[in-house]
């Protein structure tokens, strides 16, 4: 029996199509692979046993058997084995169910060489025994990169969360990440990572929401000098930027239907066309993506294309609420303590019984960015010794369950239900003039009006300017 | 890309890239099976339509969408992708709009890889 040398590693290739056989194989050998070429699933099966390959590149349509039940049985008898799932596009679905059975990657037909050496490599890359590449200056224990105040917490829902990433971390799977405002997706992202074979590549974030929707293609895909008005320079954009690394994208959601399109191109092709440009150029990114809305109900509003959302939503993670994450709460906010206290050059002792006993019953609708602002609240505005409920900012140590929230303001009152007044008028009025209301009774404040109506700041300013430009004309 | 009138929306370049893949030596052998393999969707696509065998179409247009893609037949291989869709869905309307175009491009794409196998070199 052969054993694949490290220098020249074997890659079996399980494909019935003789022509498109050879035209990979030549692929692989060219690059200076051994190859050894399958046509069904029992003799892929074989040859697994008898040459032993580092990377298996598995067609999911082959004559005898379902390519997905080939998978499953080869990582159960060889869970180690990097399987990269080979379908054709329209299938893109068949890919995630692989994806989620523990392939390590896939290829949509058709792929051209420099997308499948891509592959091979990263697999080959992430195998047992490969270390991963460590961050410039990290030590062997440091695993991630995210503010250590961020992304802390033994709870069991954390737990699941921790887990989650440590299988998806090393793999090329697009990871969609969910939860409220405040909860960590970013911080997420940032684990997901640093725990990757990619962690000494760049890590791009870009939120899809916070840009005007008439300059997110060219943030994301670059444009070149001249392209459009204010375009002075060629700029390469976060897709090209995060070549060899991982691109994350906020708020997903927000992302204009056009931009979807070629949000999808890119996915599908890993090349980026910067506005202007003739040619497209190839990158090597992992996506993750994030939103606070649900992606599923998106799709359904037709607000969100259904082939991008089965394209990214392959590995999804939902971050907990803080509320549900029982005791985290403390220990987060005793490390935003200790940090805001060195960067303030003050002295505190620790939460004392009274706030440790509290906190865990507030609901903390902001999650953890809230209890992060609260800590830097408390260590601004006290000298230092223990932190006791005085010191927590007004309302939020009423009882368990009150309406307050420092970090959006005062609640306002309640009002008696006023939708009577909204029956006969179109949507779009009945719209308006909730947004009108909200930003009236938060003083006017787009953030904190948006952050009510859970939609993006840059969706009210668009609405906004709508509502100018139809009364102009 | 060159527009070929056989062939519509032939990437020309993608063509010979793979051929340079492939090497001189294996070049014969390469094309005689890409003909073969291509004839044999011809023929499933044909037997899978007038029966309606959606599995047999699924699995022809899946074959073909990597055939045609490889090559640089991009008519070819959207039409391909298309059928794929229209036998996923058991949709034999869809099926029966686009087997016209469908049958016209695989031939002309078969005659091209004939006459290349034939002179060994791209036609121009």
């Amino acid at each position: 029996m052969k054993s694949p040398s490290p220098s020249n590693p074997m890659i079996l290739l399980i494909e019935d199509t003789v022509s498109l056989q050879m035209a990979y194989r030549s692929v692989l050998t060219g690059a200076g692979y051994r190859v050894a070429v399958a046509g069904t699933a029992s003799e892929g099966l074989a040859q697994v046993t008898a040459v032993r390959p580092a990377v298996v590149l598995l067609d999911l349509v082959l004559p005898d058997r379902d390519g997905l039940l080939v998978m499953q049985d080869l990582l159960a008898k060889h869970p180690e084995m990097a399987i990269i799932a080979i379908t054709a596009n329209g299938s893109v679905n068949r890919a995630v169910e692989a994806m989620r059975a523990g392939a390590h990657d896939f290829l949509v037909k058709p792929f051209d060489e420099s997308r499948l050496l891509n592959a091979v490599r990263n697999a080959l890359q992430d195998r047992p025994g490969q270390p991963a590449p460590m961050p410039a200056g990290s030590t062997p224990d440091q695993t991630s990169l995210t503010d250590p105040t961020g992304f802390i917490g033994s709870s069991p829902a954390m737990g699941r969360i921790h887990a989650t990433i440590g299988s998806v971390a090393r793999s090329m799977a697009t990871v969609f990440i969910t939860g409220e405002s405040g909860t960590g997706k970013e911080l997420c992202a940032l684990a997901v990572h640093a725990r990757s074979a990619r962690a000494a590549g760049p890590f791009i974030a870009l939120n899809c929401g916070a840009i005007p929707q008439d300059l997110l293609e060219s943030e994301v895909f670059g444009h070149m000098k001249g392209s459009f008005t204010g375009a002075i320079s060629d700029k390469p954009g976060a897709a090209a930027a995060a070549d060899g690394g991982t691109l994350f994208l906020d708020e997903i959601c927000e992302m204009a239907p056009a931009l979807q399109t070629k949000l999808l191109r890119f996915l599908q092709t890993s090349t980026v066309q910067p506005v202007g440009a003739t040619r497209p150029k190839k990158v090597n990114v992992r996506i993750v993506c994030a939103t606070n809305r649900d992606p599923v109900e998106a799709v359904r509003r037709g607000q969100f294309r259904e082939d991008l959302y089965y394209r990214l939503f392959v590995v999804p993670i939902h971050m907990p609420p803080l509320r549900e994450r029982g005791q985290d709460v403390i220990e987060i906010a005793e490390a935003a303590l200790h940090r805001f206290s060195m960067e303030e050059g003050r002295r505190f002792d620790g939460l004392d019984p009274a706030v440790r006993a509290l906190l865990p019953r507030l609901p903390w609708p902001g999650n953890v960015r809230q209890v992060l602002n609260v800590i830097r609240n408390v260590v601004v505005l006290n000298p230092g010794g223990w932190v006791t409920p005085d010191m927590l900012p007004p309302g939020l140590a009423e009882a368990p369950g009150g309406p307050s929230d420092l970090v959006h303001g005062p609640l306002p009152a309640t009002d008696p239900p006023a939708t009577e007044g909204l029956v006969g008028l179109t949507l779009a009025e009945a719209e308006r003039r909730l947004i009108e209301a909200t930003l009236a009774r938060h003083g006017g404040s787009i953030p904190k009006a948006a952050r009510v109506l859970d939609v993006s700041p840059s969706t009210l300013y668009r609405k906004i300017e709508g509502w100018k430009a139809q009364t102009v004309r | 890309m060159q527009n070929s009138p056989a062939v519509r929306r032939f990437d020309r370049d993608r063509f010979q890239r793979l051929l340079d893949l492939i090497g001189p030596s294996e070049t014969p052998a390469f094309l005689t099976q890409l003909a073969q393999d291509l004839s044999g969707c011809a023929d499933t696509i044909a037997r899978g339509a007038t029966r309606n065998d959606w599995e047999s179409l699924r699995a022809a247009s899946h074959v073909l969408i990597s055939l045609a893609g490889a090559v640089g037949a991009l008519s070819l291989q959207s039409l391909a992708e298309q059928l794929n869709v229209a036998a996923t869905d058991g949709d034999a309307t869809a099926m029966t709009a686009l087997l016209g175009d469908l049958d016209g491009d695989l031939s002309a794409l078969l005659l091209l890889v004939r006459a290349a196998r034939a002179d060994l070199t791209v036609p121009k």
